[in-house]
């Protein structure tokens, strides 16, 4: 691609040194114009070495200028909404937790609830206190969204709000959502959330279509944990896995056969999972989720401090 | 049978045009006092839409709360006109010639709320028509729609092909009506003579109709029973789901019938067209499918219950004798064995007191059956329950979502009452037909031969 | 080590001639040697890459870029250049030819479509030498696996083609049904003889 992303908006690449600057230019007008915010107070700023490339921005004031590439900050590729429901090519995410090492911290959904704008009250990835049955360890389990390969809820949405991308990451459009919450009923796994109220909305601004967009919160919408897709086309780890310090968190890419966690540690995916004893949470029902977990032996942490919450506790 | 001697025709005709467009001193109190709560309903989902779903008791956990219970209640009592009229039909019953416009009404009335609750529910319902530019076929939500709509047009239309010789009737009779009545009287009739050719029509786009409506009728309520059958919830995860909706559909349509025909003998005067007859005959229907609602409810919480499997455990627990024993033994008991009991024994089938005794238990208990069919189930997911926020992990319905409920079931009755303001509540030209052709016993209706036997009939 | 001399100097005041040259020539060749342990050699890293059934086999050499000599005793690690991280696949020290053999399985995919994924020779955190890496690209033996579009199914965007014939069939069969039955109201209306006033 001209732009040098492996996206799939439907720009004609002809190879052409002038067709790919133009088309370098277009997606630099639309990239710009969302960028234009962040580089008005940046266009004064003479401190950066020129690029020479010129790129066409907006300014606030409804001008087309032409500046340096250097001027103009954060610099995104546009992202179609064919892109968004395509998901991201070649890539297959799939993550795995090992809850030998989890020691139920709850740093992950804070991360998580950062990166995402949510209040402290939601937990997109959510740090339970499990006991299998009562002559065994109690242990802690973190439950992202699963991102099943089968999904219940996808099957149940009636305006395809909730989607399976080929990457593998199940998303949620916002802007197509007409709230029944059927997803929320099929889904077993009890990951999804639903906007009762008006949510706080943070001061930023939005480049992508509303399913890879960083804040999801949306008044009578659904949401969940998204896999972090806008950290993943930049080559980052979603929240939770860097704000998980013993390492719990693996995530990776299947086709590629690796996973990494947050000290940057990556190992072969297929190798974890066999040395590990790896296995998915609910097998039984079927959905195929792409989240695996190693099962919580030789923990680091004391399994008798674990208090098993009460069901149906209320904070 | 002999035919009707004119006059007495013409009586009977009469008395049942008698309620068209009266005003009735009880009946405006009830207008009044259901507008009432309707606009009370109204006033909330101004609010609830304001505020967002946040003003309801329902939250991640009990996601589903009170609106689509009522949504299962009302889809369940919209069957009662196709059994009435169908079913009943194809079982050659002679007596329910009186109750099918009844029937009918209960069933546009129902279905029309129906299809009100779903968007009460919709988080975001300015975005509805998505359904029909986004729609995806394969989910159950889509057939859900599809179904109520082909239903209620249905409905809509075979509460239509019966008043149309009625309507007839009206037009040449009423001839001191208003002229707006007139004209609409004279449109609708389609100018209906009762000639050969016209009856044959009638008849068989009326035969059409029935075979038709049926198998819509039982996939409209299967459809709904789907959305909780095709979830991978513990107690969900059934396969009785459709049979046990839509015989608990039938059963409770029934109980309704019972009580609305109750009302609106005494209230329209029609003691003579709505007899203990037609209650015997209706109790004995009630019985025979609370009877066998009682054997699907065995068969729905008894064989899991033997198991014990771990999933399943929690809600069963719940139901038999934890938070919600009082009502799930309430609906069991008072719903289902008791009116049996009562029903089996004839003594009581005669008497029209008891026969609403009854029903009135087995409505409560069906509608206390929807509502523990949702919530329960939903407080006890896969995933245990923990460190909860305030009201996630409970589930009290809130004065908004009260008010909403009382204003759907308020609205419900108000349509019937409005239907039967312009139309007779009794199909005149079928009940006369009948009587001439199988007598009044057949029918049900009682002392109609009788005044054409009094002395002053010449022979 | 400026400190050190300085109080070399003080000494050396008090000191009788000899002896203070003495020390100062130990004092300078002590610094020296401390300042020559103390400056890491810069380095080269050769990779020359084979493969038998199961296994990559690399040779790296590390070479002195000063002296053009090989670079002994050198901590050398081989990566993986995945997604999200480096992941390492073999390491070792350099023998006094400067090279390493090391082995790694061969069952290492691709980073995309077209198999390519790259090879990282690095030295991080030697003692004797800077930080310095190589890297090369290689093919992978295994396939990689391809972009599918979601098939036509209960879960994805698209119905299957038994649903889509099925739903259209049944609804409009019914609907059609009441567009006939409406059909024989419009009927029996023109079969009014009578004119009605």
């Amino acid at each position: 691609m001209a732009c040098g992303n492996n996206c799939t908006c439907s720009q004609n690449n002809s190879g052409n040194h002038d067709n790919s600057r133009r088309d370098f230019l277009f997606k630099g007008l639309m990239g710009g114009i969302g960028a234009a915010f962040l580089s008005g107070c940046s266009s004064n700023d003479n401190t950066k070495p020129e690029s020479g490339e010129k790129v066409n921005v907006l300014t606030h004031d409804g001008k087309l200028v032409s500046v340096d590439k250097s001027q103009v900050a954060n610099f995104k590729p546009h992202i179609s909404e064919d892109d968004v429901r395509k998901g991201i090519p070649g890539k297959k995410f799939v993550m795995v937790i090992d809850l030998a090492k989890c020691d139920g911290c709850g740093k992950c959904t804070k991360a998580c609830n950062k990166m995402h704008y949510l209040p402290s009250n939601k937990e997109w990835i959510e740090v339970l206190e499990m006991q299998d049955s009562p002559d065994v360890s109690p242990y802690y389990f973190v439950k992202p969204c699963m991102h099943c390969d089968n999904p219940p809820c996808t099957k149940v949405c009636p305006v395809d709000a909730t989607f399976k991308r080929e990457d593998g990451i199940v998303a949620i459009d916002n802007e197509r959502c007409i709230g029944c919450r059927f997803c929320m009923a099929a889904c077993p796994y009890s990951v999804r959330l639903f906007n009762w109220t008006e949510p706080v909305k943070p001061n930023i601004i939005e480049t992508t279509p509303a399913a890879e967009n960083v804040f999801q919160s949306k008044k009578g919408c659904v949401e969940k944990c998204d896999f972090c897709p806008h950290m993943a086309r930049e080559g980052k780890l979603p929240a939770c896995v860097t704000g998980c310090p013993m390492n719990a968190i693996w995530f990776g890419d299947a086709n590629e056969d690796a996973v990494t966690c947050y000290d940057g540690t990556t190992t072969k995916l297929s190798q974890l999972l066999e040395d590990g004893g790896a296995y998915r949470f609910l097998e039984e029902l079927g959905t195929e989720p792409r989240v695996y977990y190693l099962p919580p032996v030789n923990r680091t942490y004391d399994a008798k401090e674990i208090k098993i919450g009460k069901e149906g506790s209320e904070k | 049978m002999e035919k009707l001697n004119p006059e007495i025709r013409n009586q009977i005709e009469n008395e049942l045009l008698g309620t068209v467009g009266r005003r009735y001193r009880q009946e405006t109190f009830w207008v009044i006092f259901l507008g009432v709560i309707c606009i009370g309903g109204t006033v909330a989902w101004i609010i609830q839409l304001r505020k967002g779903l946040g003003v309801t008791a329902m939250r991640d956990y009990v996601s589903w709360g009170l609106y689509i219970s009522l949504l299962f209640f009302f889809v369940g009592v919209s069957l009662i006109g196709a059994l009435v009229s169908c079913v009943l039909r194809m079982s050659g019953a002679k007596w329910r010639y009186p109750l099918i416009r009844i029937a009918e009404a209960v069933t546009l009335s129902a279905i029309f709320f129906a299809g009100f609750m779903p968007v009460l529910d919709m988080g975001r319902p300015e975005r509805l028509y998505f359904l029909i530019t986004h729609g995806r076929i394969q989910s159950p939500i889509l057939w859900d729609v599809v179904a109520i709509a082909t239903y209620f047009i249905g409905s809509v239309i075979y509460f239509y092909l019966p008043l149309i010789p009625d309507l007839a009737i009206m037009r040449d009779k009423l001839t001191d009506a208003p002229e707006w009545r007139k004209k609409m009287w004279r449109w609708l009739a389609m100018g209906w003579e009762d000639n050969l050719l016209q009856r044959r029509l009638l008849k068989k786009a009326m035969l059409i109709l029935c075979i038709v409506i049926l198998p819509v009728a039982i996939s409209v309520h299967t459809i709904s029973a789907w959305l909780i059958a095709f979830t991978l919830r513990p107690g969900w995860n059934s396969t009785i789901m459709g049979p046990y909706f839509v015989f608990g559909a039938l059963m409770a349509g029934t109980a309704i019938m019972i009580l609305i025909i109750a009302k609106l003998r005494h209230g329209y005067r029609l003691e003579h067209y709505l007899t203990p007859k037609h209650f015997n005959n209706l109790a004995k229907i009630l019985l025979a499918l609370t009877a066998f609602y009682l054997y699907l409810n065995i068969n729905k919480y008894g064989v899991p219950a033997y198991k014990m499997a771990k999933e399943e455990r929690a809600v069963l627990e719940d139901l038999f004798y934890g938070k919600h024993a009082f009502f799930f033994w309430f609906t069991q008991i008072a719903g289902l064995l008791i009116p049996i009991i009562i029903l089996s024994f004839k003594r009581f089938r005669q008497s029209i007191k008891w026969v609403v005794t009854a029903s009135v238990m087995v409505l409560l208990g069906a509608l206390i059956n929807r509502y523990l069919i949702v919530i329960p189930n939903m407080l006890h997911p896969f995933t245990p329950i923990q460190h909860a926020q305030h009201g996630y992990a409970t589930y009290n319905p809130t004065l908004i979502e009260w008010t909403i409920t009382a204003s759907s079931l308020a609205g419900f009755v108000l349509l019937i009452i409005l239907l039967f303001k312009p139309f007779p509540v009794i199909t005149m030209w079928e009940v006369t037909e009948e009587v001439e052709k199988s007598g009044e016993k057949e029918i049900g209706v009682e002392n109609i031969i009788t005044l054409q036997n009094a002395p002053t009939h010449a022979s | 080590m400026v400190l050190k001399i300085l109080s070399h100097f003080k000494m050396l005041q008090h000191m009788q001639v000899k002896k203070r040259y003495c020390i100062i020539f130990l004092s300078f060749l002590l610094t020296t040697t401390v300042a020559a342990q103390d400056e890491k050699i810069n380095g080269n890293i050769a990779l020359q890459m084979s493969s038998n059934d199961s296994m990559y086999v690399v040779t790296a050499t590390v070479t002195n870029i000063t002296t053009q000599q090989p670079a002994k005793d050198v901590e050398l690690t081989l990566y993986v250049q995945r997604t999200f991280g480096l992941m390492k696949v073999a390491d070792g020290t350099t023998d006094s030819m400067g090279t390493i053999i090391a082995e790694f399985p061969s069952d290492i995919q691709g980073h995309d479509s077209s198999k390519n994924f790259i090879l990282i020779a690095k030295v991080e955190e030697s003692d004797v030498m800077n930080d310095t890496a190589f890297q090369i690209s290689m093919q992978s033996k295994l396939p990689f696996p391809e972009d599918k579009p979601i098939p036509r199914s209960m879960a994805g965007a698209h119905a299957p083609w038994w649903l889509i014939i099925t739903f259209i069939a049944v609804v409009g069969a019914v609907w059609l049904l009441f567009v006939y039955v409406l059909y024989l109201v419009y009927r029996i209306k023109k079969s009014s003889t009578k004119v009605i006033s």
